[in-house]
């Protein structure tokens, strides 16, 4: 029965080209609208390699410190050591937890020991835990090991495209580089990672016990530079990681003489990370998705009632050919779904070619729509995933029901006699 | 002629009901968003009370203890705010630098933001408790004249500024705030925490606005020399300076990177050094990024509702030359030519769209009733609700007519008697 609805739906293509076009073309664009948002969106908050585990994963980026007598604001930025060391690294409720430090804006040469080939790299300074939070692909040697971290030995790991400019092989570990004027030995080389990964993405990866300012930080230890990031325990919530930390952080505000630290709604999701990640305010999420619902419904509504319109005058020269239909007993249902799969038909046409056409602008307007926080981003496979197919199915599902509901209702009530007679 | 096409229009209510709904949405959706290009062009193309051409930024870095050069604690006989002077000297004796000046998280498009509890000296001020805060920008007297600030009435700010000990400068806004529009704001002091003496009000700068996107906020300079120029650049750090230079002419990043390998050993005091160049306008790029992010996703959503006007009026039309042939035929019979024909059916198109007019304008009305629109970066007025329903309606009107020419062209091609055919 659905294949003759098909094979319907495709000889009515044929037969009013125009409006067939305008269709396909009407659904496409609107499909390739939301898919090209749906993309962006799961790349951010999906999670894919190295960023494995986003869906467990907890973000205490910053800390907020406050006087001590009278609450008042002193500092709002990240993470001191001394409250990192104490505070967030026992944390019960997570199975792996890694302090990072990033200059963020700042990027440092490395390059060749006779500096004659450098390239500008992101450095991201940190511990061994972060080499089992994040899942690197290596393609040579091994992140640094406890034992050189401990003891604050130079080993980096690079990204490929650093260990191909500088040496033109990936074959690089063991050998010395300069990072900032300051001998490195290479211990590993790490696939190149997309800036869509922005907890994990670099160049350089070192421990951070090479920086001899590492402790530093500010209003007694509770401000810094570090971000800390938490992998939940199977089985615990985020709620149980914040009660924690903060039972914490009252035993280690009771150690100060001055300040106290808050954290205020940290720690975040990956979501409200990509969301408003760092702002001293939280947004409300559901307001976001609101928003993009509006938008989505927008997308789909215009387009329908252009649909709708063809739709229906186009089942009003039907009407008599669905008269005789019902006249041999076909029910109003067979008729409404006769209607809806005629159109099905249309709108996945029209839906896969949205599909392709949004993977084309991801990649045509990559300047604008793949520009991340960190720097531009590629198109990559984690953009390819089942998530994406299955959402422009749904979207194509709602379009049709937007676009043909009503015409089919409209028609399918339409009284035997009359419709004959037409 | 509008009232025979209105009633038509009329009884074919069924066909035009979903296009007018369809014109009726675009139309208000399209006058939303042209709102806000409005406010966002006006205010981007506003003065932003400083300029940067050929200003650039060097990042400074501290020698590591373990490496080469490194001046260590035993040979090291001077200070981080000596240091940084010295490196301002050996840069600025270039004939090919115009200027140079040291701000702490203060330079334009640095993302610097610092703010500072302000009290009046003088207890006749009546001053608003909700406005005591204010933004602080911590710059070297030579900023004024490097970022080229000017007083409200075009003077250089760097001419008051010179010579004078503890001075701060004011944005009008704050000169607004502060002291509510009394006059002779020049010349009062004030105290703001953080500091155990008074400051004087040297001048009122022009409105300062953080980037194009943004509007105009109550702030103050305050310049650093003597004692105090010591204790900011010792308690930040002279690494974490921002170091601008304002260059005589307009260079290319590889004339730069030439510029510096020139400088050589200049670039460096104990240690202190510069490791990198990048020019002002790379900040201000990064900052307007989400802007400008912004901006294409409404314009893009303001495209493809057109083209949607555009494949809607197409259809609809297509559709009604197809069942009306007849009646076009009859009126080619009739003696109707061509020309007004088609004339007759523009004229239905836009009529249509004519009739969302009042919806849209409800709407319109309703969204400031509920402010939704932005009034605090540019003020309600009739040229912003002129320009924008002109330009949406100019918009929406010439895709109509696009859409309809389509069909109609073909349609009037028609001879009389094969049209009449149809009847």
């Amino acid at each position: 029965m659905i294949k003759q609805y098909f094979k319907q739906a495709l000889r009515l293509l044929t037969e009013n080209k125009l409006l067939s076009v305008i269709s396909i073309l009407g659904t496409a664009l609107a499909i390739c609208m939301i898919m090209v948002i749906v993309i962006l969106y799961v790349v951010n908050t999906a999670g894919f390699k190295p960023e494995v585990n986003r869906e467990r994963t907890c973000y205490f980026t910053n800390i907020m410190s406050l006087g001590k007598e009278d609450g008042r604001r002193m500092s709002y930025s990240g993470i001191g050591f001394p409250l990192l060391e104490t505070c967030y690294y026992p944390l019960q409720s997570a199975e792996v937890v890694t302090g990072v430090l990033r200059q963020r804006w700042d990027k440092l040469p490395a390059s060749t020991m006779d500096g004659l080939r450098s390239y500008n790299s992101q450095v991201i300074l940190t511990d061994t835990a972060f080499w089992q939070l994040f899942k690197f692909d290596f393609l040579d040697g091994a992140p640094f090991t406890p034992a050189a971290f401990m003891s604050g030995i130079r080993e980096a790991v690079v990204s490929e495209s650093v260990a191909r400019t500088l040496f033109g092989t990936v074959q690089v570990t063991g050998k010395e580089m300069k990072l900032n004027f300051t001998v490195f030995r290479i211990c590993g080389v790490v696939k190149d990672v997309s800036r869509f990964a922005s907890k994990a993405w670099a160049d350089v990866w070192l421990p951070y016990t090479t920086d001899p300012g590492y402790r530093q930080g500010w209003c007694e230890g509770i401000n810094g530079n570090f971000q800390c990031y938490a992998l939940l325990k199977e089985g615990k919530k985020r709620d149980d990681l914040r009660r924690e930390a903060e039972a914490r952080l009252v035993s280690f505000n009771s150690t100060l003489s001055d300040c106290k630290a808050d954290m205020l709604h940290m720690p975040t999701t990956q979501v409200e990370e990509w969301l408003y990640g760092g702002n001293e305010k939280p947004q409300d999420v559901s307001r976001v998705y609101l928003s993009y619902g509006v938008v989505f419904f927008i997308l789909l509504l215009v387009p329908a009632l252009n649909l709708s319109s063809i739709t229906f005058s186009r089942m009003r020269k039907r009407v008599a050919e669905l008269g005789v239909r019902r006249a041999f007993g076909a029910t109003k249902r067979d008729i409404v779904s006769q209607v809806l799969f005629e159109n099905l038909a249309l709108t996945l046409a029209g839906g896969l070619l949205g599909l392709v056409l949004s993977f084309f602008s991801l990649w045509l307007l990559r300047d604008w729509l793949l520009t991340t926080s960190l720097g531009e981003a590629g198109l990559s496979a984690g953009m390819f995933n089942g998530y994406v197919f299955l959402a422009a199915f749904f979207f194509c599902l709602v379009m049709n029901l937007m676009s043909a509901g009503i015409p089919a209702w409209r028609v399918s009530r339409v009284n035997i006699t009359d419709s004959i007679n037409s | 002629m509008i009232k025979h096409i209105l009633k038509i229009m009329w009884n074919q209510r069924r066909s035009n009901g979903w296009i007018f709904a369809e014109l009726l949405i675009v139309a208000g959706v399209f006058w939303a968003m042209t709102d806000a290009f409005w406010v966002d062009n006006r205010t981007y193309h506003a003065p932003l009370g400083f300029d940067i051409e050929n200003v650039w930024r060097f990042k400074l870095g501290k020698l590591n203890a373990k490496a080469p050069g490194y001046v260590p604690d035993s040979l090291y006989h001077s200070s981080d705010p000596e240091d940084l002077t010295q490196l301002v000297t050996q840069i600025r004796q270039n004939p090919e630098v115009e200027d140079v000046c040291v701000t702490f998280y203060s330079c334009p498009y640095s993302n610097g933001n610092s703010w500072r509890s302000v009290k009046p000296v003088d207890g006749d001020t009546v001053y608003a408790k909700t406005m005591e805060t204010f933004q602080i920008r911590n710059v070297t007297p030579e900023y004024f004249r490097l970022f080229r600030i000017r007083t409200a009435d075009g003077e250089p700010v760097y001419d008051k500024v010179a010579g004078k000990h503890n001075a701060i400068v004011i944005t009008p806004e704050m000169a607004e705030g502060f002291y509510h529009g009394a006059p002779n704001v020049v010349g009062r002091r004030v105290y703001h925490s953080g500091n155990d003496f008074t400051s004087e009000i040297v001048a009122v700068s022009a409105s300062i606005r953080t980037n194009e996107y943004l509007r105009p906020e109550a702030s103050y300079f305050q310049c650093l020399e003597g004692e105090l120029y010591n204790s900011i650049v010792s308690s930040f750090g002279a690494g974490s300076a921002e170091f601008c230079v304002r260059m005589k002419r307009a260079y290319t990043q590889d004339d730069m990177n030439r510029f510096l390998d020139g400088m050589g050993e200049r670039l460096t005091v104990n240690n202190l050094y510069v490791y990198g160049i990048s020019p002002i306008s790379s900040f201000r790029d990064r900052q307007m990024s989400f802007y400008d992010r912004e901006a294409n996703n409404k314009m893009s959503l303001m495209v493809f509702m057109l083209v949607n006007v555009f494949f809607g009026i197409i259809g609809t039309f297509w559709l009604r030359m197809q069942n009306r042939k007849g009646e076009v035929g009859l009126r080619m019979a009739l003696g109707a030519r061509r020309i007004t024909l088609e004339r007759y059916l523009y004229t239905e198109g836009l009529c249509l769209l004519a009739l969302t007019l009042p919806f849209v304008v409800l709407f319109a009305f309703n969204m400031v009733f509920v402010d939704k629109l932005d009034t605090y970066r540019q003020p309600l007025t009739f040229v912003r609700f002129g320009v924008t329903f002109g330009v949406t309606y100019l918009m929406m009107a010439a895709m109509i007519c696009i859409g309809i020419w389509f069909p109609v062209r073909k349609a009037v091609r028609m001879a009389p008697a094969e049209a009449l055919h149809y009847e």
